[in-house]
């Protein structure tokens, strides 16, 4: 293959590729629905089935027409730990008008007695899903702790936060900006 | 072989990390210090573009990089073959040095 005809080659695929990047990320003004899911802005929220700390499951897809806040954290990581009680008082606020919290603990470095005691402890009312093999944590590729995905009625991610602590602001100013949007 | 360890004080696990790369060392043979890098708040945490503690930086290059837009205190987590932890193991460490030394 001739030099000229290999770059003719490899700008085409440069150029699809950045067309497939563009068309594939969903906008959050459009009503339409990316069919794959990655755990990144714009995409659809992979799926999950957890057990709960106080018994009974959650599934992530059933939450569809709720904003979701689906927070990763452990009981001995200090960020998660500071900002838990300003996702709690956002939780209250907002959790008759459609909010959903859950709050997802990688049990597999954590131990549930320490999950227990510390959610008795900040008074936590929102649902603790159990991360027990990772499962989750993976599927999510959380890399840090703690790990906040704001999920819209529809299920897309529209942000991520990595680190913390969060504020109880920068929590409520995402929160009513994805309840304010049409179902 | 200039070796930093960003760490937050929180985070306990950078301990367990900070054994771990002490061990891959000694046993690649490299002879290097590490210099301990405390990350005390945000403002360090953003200037230090820090990823979670603990990371390990040689020669200023992360050795598990990731994208990230913005910077803010956290415990790392690694993804070894049981699952996930708060530190690389010896062995994802040896590997990285072992491709580092060439």
């Amino acid at each position: 293959m001739n030099n000229s005809r290999f770059a003719s080659l490899l700008t085409w695929a440069l150029v699809l590729g950045m067309f497939w990047t563009v068309v594939s990320r969903v906008s959050p003004d459009q009503s339409q629905v990316q069919t794959g899911s990655v755990p990144k802005e714009g995409f659809t929220a992979p799926d999950f089935t957890l057990g709960l700390l106080d018994g009974g499951e959650v599934t992530l897809s059933e939450l569809q027409g709720k904003v979701v806040l689906v927070n990763f954290w452990t009981s001995w990581c200090p960020p998660c730990r500071k900002e838990m009680p300003a996702i709690e008082s956002v939780y209250r606020s907002y959790k008759d008008i459609g909010l959903v919290v859950i709050g997802l603990n990688l049990t597999a470095q954590d131990s549930k007695p320490d999950v227990s005691a510390f959610v008795q402890e900040m008074g936590v009312t929102f649902p603790i899903a159990l991360d027990i093999n990772n499962a989750v944590g993976n599927l999510y590729r959380v890399t840090a702790l703690p790990t906040s995905f704001f999920i819209d009625r529809k299920g897309v991610i529209r942000s991520v936060i990595v680190g913390g602590p969060m504020s109880e602001a920068v929590i409520q100013s995402k929160v009513e900006e994805l309840l304010r949007e049409d179902q | 072989m200039q070796i930093e360890l960003l760490y937050f004080e929180g985070c306990l696990s950078w301990q367990t990390g900070l054994k771990n790369l002490k061990s891959a060392l000694q046993l690649e043979a490299i002879e290097a210090e590490v210099n301990l890098v405390n990350v005390q708040d945000e403002a360090d945490a953003i200037r230090l573009e820090f990823l979670g503690s603990p990371s390990i930086r040689v020669n200023g290059v992360e050795l598990w990089t990731e994208e990230r837009d913005a910077f803010a205190l956290s415990c790392r987590v690694y993804p070894i073959s049981e699952g996930m932890k708060g530190w690389p193991t010896v062995e994802m460490l040896r590997e990285k040095l072992r491709i580092l030394a060439g």
